[in-house]
């Protein structure tokens, strides 16, 4: 049985990719797929750990999550779909009307 | 009946759904779905009522959902904010070709809201987290301008992201405790420590916080509240953020209470530089919406008070102790709060109304407001009181929760916390007094406008019940200090 | 009795830890400029075409529509999910306690609820044109 200290190793490197892409990036498509990096990292664990326990609970929570992030998706492109139709573009550095 | 406490959110989620097909079914269900939803929810206010004093805890659905006093104040105050929105967007959105949408919407950030509130194990809480964020995120772009499509983005990105590393939280207390139902959680923090609780704390803690607008993950507030449609704000800053306040009682208190570190230290220096730094920032603002999200930041810092007088009181006054005590102030505050910021916020509408149609300029400015005594007396007298209410001048709302919470405060040995937070409430009279001194000392800019019934409508039923509670509070804070009892029984 | 270790001492491996945090990223990045310098010209940033010269751009515009069809179809597709656990439950020994109408099991019934309310979201997003091809 492989130990569950790989599995959280490789969720964090997941993790860790996901915020410094959160951070750096400006193109709005690939923050969503940051985010889904960020969910996805939490879900390896779910399943990870719910292998070693006596309930399921840990699947259905990931379940659940990967619906949950569909949805997120979802919102997220139709927000990005209307902002891509005014500004005319997905650089979201330039969509920085308001700031202090 | 066996289900009688669920009533609530199954009323609204089917008046949702249905207001779903409505839109898809009827042309023009603008103003069916607007009173649709407006029974709905006076429906399920008076659901939430009948229940309020509920005891035994109703336990529901395997242990994931739990029926009690704290979870019935959290949903009167969701149902309540909800209904003034409905009432103030009747002279705004019932006309408007995507009114369903809005209903719709609003509604199942309601529903979402309420299973935050009564939810007890980290499944529900999480479903209930994003049932309310994703409506809320589409909300706040629902206008379609540039401004509010940038809010929304920033909402969006933030919103999600923080979601996220919750979620990451919360997986790591599942492998700690191999079960994610909170009292188990909390059961397995006592018995087996280990330091993964501290990195699961932090994640959570993150998560929480920036639903909360607390400082360092306070960025999105002022750009969304700004951005967004005002009703949008309201809702944001009035539900949506009590929402964090709902799921960080619930899981911080139960699970992580037992720990007894020094978490509380943090969240002592945390809710300090949150008010000082959001009062600051408000006082140079010139956009009144964006001053009253930083006034909101501020007022998440006297919120957060609350968490830290938990970890570090231990004793008893009049029977009840100071934990309990300071639990109580912080739902006062949160109710008083969730009240006083949607009228601001409504009020803000009204004038964005009257605004809109003379010229394209920022319809926010401050300098909107000159005269406003003179040009909309009801609007600019009801924006008086909810200022005084939100600098918590008695007898207001906001008087009574800052003072049930700095007295715990002080009686829970933080009289510095208590000293900086009153200090913070006489700066914040800066900025709420300019508005004031805008409205009323000013000559006016144009002539007396009409003002639309919707925005009066709801600004007066707002009014009446800040100075209610601040009147007769003692009901109030019965409630909310058997709320406290129900979530930290002694 | 010996001495009480001062609190800061379990700080100690923490305050290690930041400060290589803060060492290896700027280390490495500084390494990076240093083994392999940025010098870019004509010839390097254009893109690899087997030799010829590229012709066009490398991006293919597709229509917004598309997304919006990706979209609603990421929705449906990944609510299907949900029936992988339905059926766990509905097999096992602990749902034939639950019975409704004499012999239908509940979990039948939650399912069809759930499958009720996909459907009106099928509806509305056929009545609102979103899947109404250009």
């Amino acid at each position: 049985m492989i130990p569950v200290e790989l599995y959280l190793m490789i969720s964090s490197i997941v993790f860790t990719i996901g915020l410094y892409g959160l951070i750096t990036q400006k193109n709005g498509v690939k923050l969503m797929m940051c985010i889904e990096l960020l969910l996805n990292s939490a879900n390896i664990n779910l399943v990870a750990f719910s292998t070693y326990a006596p309930n399921y609970n840990g699947q259905v929570f990931a379940l659940f999550s990967i619906a949950l992030a569909a949805a997120e998706a979802g919102i997220g492109f139709a927000i990005l779909i209307r902002l891509y139709r005014l500004y005319g573009t997905i650089d979201l550095d330039t969509v920085n009307a308001m700031r202090w | 009946m066996h289900f009688m406490p669920l009533f609530p959110e199954g009323l609204l989620t089917i008046i949702a759904i249905l207001i779903v097909l409505l839109g898809a079914l009827i042309k023009k269900s603008g103003k069916i779905s607007a009173y649709l939803c407006l029974i709905g929810l006076i429906l399920a206010l008076g659901l939430v009522a009948a229940t309020a004093f509920i005891a035994p805890p109703a336990i529901f659905f395997f242990g994931t959902v739990s029926v009690d006093i704290f979870s019935q104040f959290f949903k009167a105050v969701f149902v309540i904010v909800s209904l003034l929105i409905v009432i103030g967007s009747m002279s705004r959105y019932m006309d408007d070709p995507g009114a369903d949408e809005f209903y719709s919407l609003l509604l199942f950030a309601t529903v979402g809201m309420m299973v935050v509130a009564s939810s007890i194990d980290l499944v529900t809480l999480f479903i209930g987290f994003e049932l309310a964020s994703l409506s809320t995120y589409a909300m706040a772009a629902f206008d379609k301008s540039k401004k509010n499509l940038e809010a929304a983005m920033k909402y969006f990105i933030f919103g999600s992201a923080s979601s996220a590393v919750m979620l990451f939280g919360f997986s790591l207390l599942y492998g700690m405790a191999y079960t994610t139902s909170i009292e188990g959680i909390a059961n397995a923090a006592i018995t087996n420590f280990s330091p993964a609780t501290i990195v699961a704390l932090v994640f959570v803690i993150a998560g929480f916080a920036f639903k909360m607008a607390l400082v360092p993950f306070h960025m999105w507030a002022p750009d969304t509240y700004e951005g967004a449609p005002p009703l949008v704000s309201a809702m944001l800053a009035a539900g949506s953020k009590k929402m964090g306040f709902a799921a960080a009682f619930r899981v911080i208190l139960i699970a992580l209470v037992a720990l007894r570190l020094e978490w509380y230290l943090a969240f002592a220096i945390l809710a300090a530089i949150t008010m000082t730094l959001g009062n600051l920032a408000a006082c140079w603002q010139n956009n009144v919406r964006r001053i009253l999200a930083y006034s909101s930041i501020a007022q998440a810092g006297y919120i957060a008070i609350s968490f830290v007088v938990v970890g570090a009181a231990a004793e008893m006054v009049n029977g009840y102790s100071i934990a309990q005590l300071g639990i109580a102030g912080g739902l006062l505050l949160i109710l008083g709060h969730a009240l006083m910021k949607t009228g601001a916020f409504i009020g803000t509408a009204q004038v964005a109304n009257m605004v809109a149609k003379q010229s394209d300029v920022d319809p926010d400015d401050i300098s909107h407001y000159a005269g406003l005594g003179q040009r909309a007396p009801i609007t600019a007298f009801s924006m008086l009181i909810f200022m005084f209410a939100l600098a918590g001048i008695p007898p207001t709302a906001g008087y009574i929760g800052k003072f049930v919470l700095f007295s715990s405060a002080i009686y829970a040995g933080l009289l510095w916390l208590a000293v900086l937070a009153i200090l913070n409430s006489a700066l914040s009279l800066y900025y709420y007094l300019r508005i004031v001194s805008y409205m009323y000392l000013r000559e006016p800019i144009g002539p007396k406008m009409p003002e639309s019934k919707g925005y009066v409508f709801a600004l007066i039923i707002t009014l009446i019940a800040v100075i209610w509670i601040g009147i007769f509070p003692q009901a109030f804070i019965n409630w909310a200090l058997q709320a406290a009892a129900v979530l930290l029984p002694q | 009795m010996a001495a009480e270790v001062p609190a800061l001492i379990y700080y100690i491996p923490l305050i290690i830890f930041m400060i290589m945090g803060a060492i290896i990223p700027i280390a490495s990045l500084a390494l990076v400029k240093i083994i392999a310098p940025l010098r870019p010209g004509r010839r390097k940033i254009s893109i690899y075409e087997g030799g010829l010269s590229p012709i066009r751009d490398a991006r293919v515009q597709y229509s917004v529509q598309y997304y919006l069809f990706a979209i609603v179809f990421v929705i449906f597709d990944v609510e299907v999910l949900f029936l992988y656990p339905w059926i766990y439950v509905y097999a096992s020994k602990f749902m034939e306690s639950f019975l409704v109408f004499g012999s239908m099991n509940i979990a039948v019934f939650e399912m069809l609820l759930f499958i009720i309310v996909l459907l009106i979201g099928l509806v509305y997003a056929i009545k609102k044109e979103a899947l109404h091809w250009v």
